[in-house]
């Protein structure tokens, strides 16, 4: 059985530490560094989630749509766009906070794994007048590599039904 | 005559011959209100798919233009649909975007309606109207409904042509894609996302845009490979033409990139490799049933408009609706279309990379939001408004063609399909109504752009 052992501690700060370590490296666009965090078997989603009534048991459709469904290949290919130089959309470059809160770290104990439970608040500014806002909830699962934590899933659920930011063109 | 049609001078918008328009059509405030009494007053809008809604009472909400619209399966199958307004005293009738019901109840005082749109039940209806209400007569507001190829549109006026005859020369093209292998279906639910656009900014660059390719996505395309990182940079088009252009009477169009199918599903994905060896094992059989002129549309790109607002990119099987909230802002619903006879695992490869490149978190859809949006914005400035756009490329080189029906630009990278969007979207914002549309002669628009 896969039963969640809150994680406390020293052992605790470890994973929250590596949360804001990776939140820097994007707010940075050190990307390849980032990189190196990133596990090799990722799997990196973000849904949105239709509007459905509560009782509604009948419509048998998914009732998300995963607008990131993605592998270590894609995110890669992300980097290496931004790498090309061309990439004349970041061009002025675009400007991220990312602010973390209501961290939860647990230990699985079947896999040994950590799994978190976050809220994110992201501020993105661009050209002149664009500041939009992200709020959103991320589940994920780090996993002890050699050099140190590795994320190897991370699911964001984007609580708006209706991106008003305009897109998500940006690491979640 | 209405208000806005005394007010907005149709004939100065769009200058057919030169091809030109221009560009208050991105920003006046009179020439939205004209566009959606006579466009999206006139014209068919996309509703849903038969995918979506797959059995009785199952329904899903949406938009023609402003108008928010209840679509639903009847007990004997077929689909209606309705104004998601309450015909008591106009509150919202359906807040869920999709689901299965037996009646629809509004939130405000319990009046309830049947999948059928029949208002059944008024509360205390004996006690409180004492027979004087006849609930025949507050139904909801039905809306004309047909379909094609499993693709429900919707129209507003009795008199517009069946959605068949709308459609016209496009449908041969649509159908080498959406009909010949068994079919399409759309994946669901759309994610929707805002932009600070005008509706016609990316309704035009889906119709016949492939000149942007290669330099407003090039990074995306450094990033990718595929089949078309070698328009990259726009240095030259590669000497066999690239592709063509194809426009039609009531401005749908769309351009060919040819062979470039599977274009941005990355070389090295899943996607990527396993839909170029779909295409590869497909494309023969469609050669051999349509012969090689024709059959080559299929496995080729194709990136397209259904006028007004209902754009698609076949082989990045991506679907579009560019729903008008005033004249400066739109809300895009975006479906993935897949064939419906690909393997699951193909679908589901080919549905995550039309999400990465032109879902709401796409690299390719970033990409053009940037132009979409400062094409619209710029126009606040009073000079810039008075301006005019130019939709020149190809000018005086479309023709027709024996095997392809519509007028033909030569080559993909063009505007042929901008000036027939716009030659339609002048004809269709000027006439009366659809009858003093029909009866003039139907090959007259074809002299028109092409100069005959
Ligand atoms: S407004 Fe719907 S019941 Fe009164
Ligand atoms: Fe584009």
């Amino acid at each position: 059985m896969n039963e969640l052992i809150p994680v406390r501690g020293s052992e605790s700060e470890e994973v929250v530490s590596t949360l804001y370590r990776e939140a820097r490296l994007l707010d940075h666009e050190e990307y390849r560094e980032w990189m190196k965090m990133v596990h090799p078997d990722i799997q990196y989603q973000a849904y949105f989630q239709q509007l459905r009534y509560r009782k509604d048991k009948r419509y048998k459709l998914p009732d998300k749509v995963y607008t990131i469904d993605e592998r270590h290949d894609f995110l890669d290919a992300r980097i290496r766009q931004f790498e090309t130089g061309m990439q004349w959309s970041v061009d002025p470059p675009e400007r991220f906070r990312r602010s973390l809160s209501n961290i939860e770290v647990f230990k699985a104990s079947s896999t040994g794994n950590y799994q978190v439970f976050l809220n994110v608040f992201v501020v993105r500014n661009r050209r002149v007048h664009d500041e939009t806002t992200y709020s959103y909830g991320r589940e994920e699962e780090w996993v002890r590599g050699e050099a140190g934590l590795q994320l190897l899933k991370r699911v964001v659920s984007l609580d708006e039904r209706f991106l008003l930011g305009k897109n998500v063109n940006f690491f979640l | 005559m209405s208000t806005n049609r005394t007010q907005v001078d149709v004939e100065s918008l769009v200058d057919v011959k030169n091809g030109i328009q221009a560009k208050r059509i991105f920003w006046d405030q009179q020439i939205y209100d004209l566009e959606i009494e006579q466009i999206f007053g006139k014209c068919w809008q996309f509703l849903t798919h038969d995918s979506l809604i797959p059995n009785p009472g199952d329904f899903t909400t949406g938009y023609m233009a402003e108008d928010e619209v209840i679509v639903t399966r009847q007990d004997d199958g077929s689909v209606k649909a309705f104004l998601n307004v309450c015909t008591h005293r106009g509150a919202r009738l359906v807040a869920a975007e999709a689901g299965n019901a037996r009646a629809f109840s509004c939130t405000y005082h319990g009046w309830s309606f049947g999948m059928d749109g029949a208002l059944k039940v008024v509360p205390m209806e004996e006690e409180l109207y004492r027979g004087s209400l006849d609930k025949s007569k507050f139904g909801l507001r039905e809306i004309r409904v047909e379909s094609y190829r499993g693709l429900y549109y919707g129209n507003f006026d009795a008199q517009a042509p069946s959605l068949n005859d709308y459609l016209g020369d496009v449908k041969f093209y649509l159908d080498i894609w959406m009909d010949i292998n068994g079919g399409i279906e759309l994946v669901g639910p759309p994610s929707r996302s805002l932009l600070n656009c005008n509706w016609k900014t990316p309704a035009e660059n889906f119709v016949g845009d492939a000149y942007h390719v290669g330099w407003t996505h090039l990074a995306s395309l450094m990033a990718l490979g595929g089949e078309l990182a070698a328009i990259g940079g726009n240095e030259a088009p590669p000497n066999e033409g690239l592709g063509m252009q194809v426009t039609s009477r009531f401005g749908h169009g769309f351009g060919v990139l040819w062979d470039a199918a599977p274009a941005v599903h990355a070389i090295n994905s899943k996607a990527g490799t396993l839909y170029r060896e779909w295409f590869a094992s497909r494309k023969p059989k469609m050669v051999e049933k349509l012969g090689a002129k024709v059959g080559r549309i299929y496995g080729s790109h194709l990136n397209g408009t259904v006028f007004p607002n209902n754009s698609y990119l076949l082989g990045t099987n991506t679907f579009k609706l560019w729903v008008p909230r005033g004249p400066h802002q739109i809300e895009v619903f975006t479906w993935a279309i897949v064939e419906k006879e690909m393997p699951a695992e193909l679908k589901n490869a080919v549905v995550s990379g039309m999400n990465s490149t032109f879902g709401s978190a796409g690299m390719l859809e970033a990409d053009d939001s940037d132009n979409m949006e400062t094409m619209t914005q710029n126009n606040r400035g009073r000079m810039t408004r008075e301006g005019k756009l130019n939709s020149q490329l190809g000018l005086g080189f479309d023709k027709l063609d024996p095997d392809f029906p519509g007028v033909i630009g030569q080559s993909a990278i063009g505007e042929t399909s901008y000036r027939g969007f716009y030659r339609a979207y002048k004809e269709i914002m000027g006439a009366d109504n659809w009858k003093a549309i029909l009866k003039l002669d139907p090959d007259a628009w074809k002299h028109e752009l092409i100069g005959q």
